[in-house]
């Protein structure tokens, strides 16, 4: 196979990467919700968004992909202009586009072709178009001054421009001016401009040239994009005046032509010209040697185009893709309908609303930098260490307070400590925001796996999702696709019924899944809920007996809730049976170890003929941690506060001993009790009361289990960074992981969850409300 | 010999660096390419349910690293921490790892010429954690093989098996 070369400098193509799949989702989420609702909004985005691709796509000589681009951006163009009305028939083969865009992005990393799909894709799309197109134009022939009363005289000619195959049934007028040569028009246009500019300047300053440069008509910040050239040419020292003036700029009297009159002759300023073309949304700079004083607009020479969309210096596949454009009869370019939206939209809109709106854009634009995700997490690191740090000063300083009393270094020190404390506590918060991202960016990509998925069985569903605006860290982020990618595939596998099945069944028809997503205790709350079927508890319970995992007394022990939790037992969900009869059961250990490793759970409630709910519950945060220090044995263990109830103090003979294990009368129930270095795997030792007789008792929790830890005295309350013993130890049940100490040594991070699993897998000592879930 | 026990780190002149340390009346030897720094001991956070040689896990600016006892690693009696007791901090091929030792007496450089591949058994000590020996005046040096040793998910002491 011959390796694909790309135009691109090294390290550039993780940002030609990362840049394509961004447009790339914005389309495919585009594409959704464009086949429920034809939004003008995102139609503009998809079109804006296929044609930045396309570009990008032309710069590095990514041939099949601007092509690909190029035909999605024609189509885009179509439903822009109002030409193309159903989108539904574009759909598929559109989404289709969307997979196979993604393939040739990869190959630009892999160097290998990966797709040969993109050069029938391109083929069909403007097949596909040319019909669509033909046909609306035909549909539309009869009634056309009436039919269209939404355009402006400056939308009017690429309008007709973009149902070009009609060119038959169009006025004198229209047609003159769609079939004007590129040239013509841009002079029509920047003639009033420039004979205004030479008026109005200042004489003198010569030699003088006049630069014309062109906006992106599709930009919201067309103003914005004046001021920067009209900046940069300041800047060069060159500018004499503009037309529009930078106040009406400013003040948005604008559109998307600007002529700046500038010293030097025409060769002097190619240096400029490039440098202007090279700012964003500007689609062409031309160079005009400027007459004397009072020239006329209609005198200029017709000057070269320099098109600097796709790429400045004609990349062939781009200068091939532009000779299409022109030559071709049918879909319009992108070059006239760019010409024929001047104004059209620019005048539609108050002038004050679109300055502020376009200067906070570009403002937000330019602010906005792109940092490989592994700096920021050496970011966080450091971050951790200093957070040691900043208590181990604060240590320090109270000490000294403590030691040397009123003396005015300690109070000093103490003072500095604080402050650095608090610098530090707020840098921790910035950094952890950096890291944090709304967990949309997750649950968009199931509305495509929803569609598919549901086309594919013949089931109607919708994806209702909630709360996608919460925001969760990066690291957690990054593994909670996965487990949700599976349970949305099974409810929607096994979950939901066929649509005959829901219809006699009474049942609204499409089915529902909802994702949602909420904050809750300190966690993350994520369900997956779905209006299917529902599981049948008795069917677990005979299927734990008859697979031999329990025995028939056990399973039916176990309550309904329990019984509905074996789904997520290892060896239980290869069942097969399971998969055919009841519908549930694939793979969902995996989900279930999946979250466990990230400190987080899994949980699933049902009601047979209703429906089924998935919860997940997830830590914010797997970087640094609220946690409660207590001396147990030879070390400093640190509880994570999530699962941390409350601290008692209990006398050694409170605690009854019962069957082999320790209680603990507690209110209105009893807890068991167990020392924490027992539960973490040390030889057991009677335990260890305080000076005063009393033993200490941590009182933790963790779905819906209760059980108290005696410790051998309290320290505080810290926040730790939490560090992965993965590597050093072997996997420790019970350990979530170590953090450094104040002190430096080392303690040992306590997962609680794992904690009262074992606890209850244990027998005799089971927490409270215990979950049968776990078997040896 | 089918091959050169010293091939590994060995300075093409013939000499390898090694750093000497001793348990009991023994002298180890320890590549000096993967030794990373030689510290004063300091406190080790145990770990429950670690194999019996880990003495637990510490702090080295930051990282957190197992510590093996070599005296429990190679079934000797345990001993309390002297003031030259130190701790080898070493790279294994997959961690990073601090090795108590009873005092590190110095750094030689050994002739090739002067190593021996291991008999069959050295010491108590299984061969397999044996990159040679080295005789050097009258003193033998038992030059450990880094990887076998750190295989700390091998739970049994050595001790029982030689």
């Amino acid at each position: 196979m011959t390796r694909l070369t790309f135009d691109l400098q090294p390290g550039d193509d993780r940002v030609f990467t990362d840049e394509s799949l961004e447009q790339i989702g914005r389309i495919e989420q585009g594409l959704l919700d464009l086949e429920h609702n034809l939004d003008s909004g995102v139609v503009n985005e998809v079109f804006r968004a296929a044609h930045t691709l396309k570009g990008s796509a032309a710069t590095i000589g990514h041939q099949r992909m601007t092509e690909l681009t190029h035909a999605m951006e024609d189509l885009f163009g179509a439903f822009r202009s109002g030409t193309l009305r159903d989108f539904k028939p574009f759909a598929d083969v559109l989404l289709e586009a969307i997979d196979v865009l993604r393939a040739l992005v990869a190959e630009v990393q892999t160097g290998e072709t990966l797709t040969d799909a993109p050069e029938s894709l391109t083929r069909q799309l403007r097949d596909l178009l040319s019909t669509a197109t033909a046909a609306a134009a035909a549909r539309s022939r009869p009634g056309r001054s009436a039919g269209t009363p939404r355009r402006g005289a400056a939308g009017r000619a690429g309008d007709a421009a973009a149902s070009a195959p009609a060119a038959a049934g169009r006025s004198e007028a229209e047609s003159s001016e769609a079939d004007a040569p590129e040239v013509g028009v841009t002079n029509v246009a920047v003639a009033p401009l420039i004979s205004r500019l030479l008026t109005e300047a200042p004489a003198g300053f010569e030699p003088r040239s006049l630069l014309v440069c062109r906006i992106d008509p599709m930009s919201e910040w067309q103003a914005v994009r004046m001021l920067q050239l009209l900046l940069e040419t300041e800047e060069a020292g060159v500018l004499i005046s503009t037309a529009p003036g930078r106040q009406e700029i400013e003040a948005e009297l604008c559109s998307t032509l600007l002529a700046m009159l500038v010293r030097g002759r025409p060769v002097e300023l190619e240096e400029m010209r490039k440098r202007l073309a090279t700012i964003d949304e500007v689609v062409t700079v031309e160079i005009v040697a400027a007459p004397l004083s009072g020239g006329q607009g209609e005198a200029l020479p017709a000057v070269p185009t320099v098109d600097v969309y796709g790429a400045e210096d004609a990349v062939p596949q781009l200068g091939a893709a532009r000779a299409d454009d022109t030559a071709d009869s049918g879909p319009p370019g992108p070059v006239e309908r760019r010409q024929a939206d001047l104004g059209a939209e620019v005048r539609g809109l108050p002038a004050t609303e679109r300055i502020t709106v376009a200067g906070d854009r570009l403002k937000a634009a330019q602010q906005t930098i792109r940092i490989d995700v592994s700096r920021l997490d050496e970011l966080m690191n450091l971050v951790g260490e200093l957070v040691i740090h900043k208590t181990r000063l604060q240590h320090g300083a109270q000490m000294l307070a403590t030691r040397l009393g009123d003396d005015p270094l300690a109070q000093q020190a103490d003072e500095d400590a604080r402050l650095f404390s608090r610098i530090a506590g707020q840098l921790q918060d910035q950094v952890t925001g950096l890291r944090m991202l709304p967990i949309e960016t997750i649950f968009n990509r199931f509305q495509r796996v929803v569609r598919d998925i549901a086309t594919r069985l013949d089931k109607d569903v919708q994806l209702v999702i909630e709360g996608k605006e919460t925001e969760l860290d990066r690291s957690v982020l990054e593994v909670v696709g996965d487990p949700l990618g599976h349970l949305v595939r099974n409810s929607l596998d096994h979950g939901i019924e066929t649509v005959e099945e829901r219809r006699a069944a009474g049942k609204p028809i499409p089915a529902t899944i909802r994702l949602t997503a909420r904050h809750a205790d300190g966690r993350i709350l994520i369900t997956v809920e779905d209006d299917g079927r529902g599981m049948d508890p008795a069917f677990f319970r005979r299927t734990v007996v008859d697979k031999g995992i329990m025995s028939r007394e056990q399973a039916e022990r176990m309550s309904d809730a329990d019984a509905l939790r074996v789904v997520f037992m290892p060896g239980f969900s290869t069942a097969q049976v399971v998969t055919d009869v009841s519908g549930r059961g694939v793979g969902l250990d995996v989900v279930r170890s999946n979250m466990e490793r990230l400190g987080g759970w899994v949980d699933v409630a049902s009601t047979p003929g209703q429906g089924t709910e998935v919860s997940l519950s997830l830590p914010l945060t797997l970087a640094i941690i609220g946690a409660l220090l207590v001396h147990s044995g030879a070390r400093i263990c640190a509880l994570p506060l999530t699962g941390v109830v409350e601290t008692l103090r209990a006398k050694p003979e409170s605690l009854r001993r019962k069957s082999g294990h320790y209680e603990l009368a507690l209110r209105d129930h009893k807890i068991p009790v167990e020392q924490l270095d027992h539960a973490l795997g040390d030889p057991a030792r009677p335990f260890q009361p305080n000076d005063r007789g009393f033993v200490n008792l941590v009182v933790v929790r963790s779905r819906g289990a209760e059980m108290a830890l005696a410790v051998d005295s309290l320290v505080g309350q810290r926040e730790i960074v939490l560090r992965s013993l993965a590597g050093v130890t072997g996997p420790r049940h019970g350990l979530a992981g170590a953090t450094v100490l104040a002190d430096g040594s080392v303690g040992l991070v306590v997962d609680i969850t794992a904690l009262l699993e074992r606890s209850a897998a244990a027998g005799g000592g089971a927490p409270t409300k215990r979950r049968g879930t776990r078997v040896a | 010999m089918v091959e050169n026990p010293m091939s590994n780190g060995s300075d093409p002149s013939g000499a390898l660096q090694i750093v000497v340390c001793e348990l009991g009346h023994e002298h180890y030897g320890l590549d000096v390419a993967r030794v990373i720094e030689i510290i004063r001991h300091q406190p080790i956070t145990p770990v429950p349910r670690s194999p019996v040689f880990v003495k637990g896990v510490m702090n080295l600016r930051g990282r957190i690293i197992p510590v093996v006892d070599l005296r429990a690693r190679f079934g000797m009696p345990e001993a309390e921490p002297t003031k030259d007791t130190r701790i080898v901090v070493a790279d294994g091929s997959s961690t990073r790892v601090g090795l108590v030792v009873d005092a590190v007496s110095e750094v030689l450089f050994v002739p090739t010429a002067s190593l021996e591949p291991t008999p069959g058994v050295a010491s108590g000590v299984e061969t397999e954690y044996l990159r040679g020996i080295a005789k050097l005046d009258d003193r033998l040096i038992l030059l450990l093989e880094l990887d076998g040793l750190f295989r700390i998910e091998d739970q049994s002491p050595l001790a029982g098996a030689a």
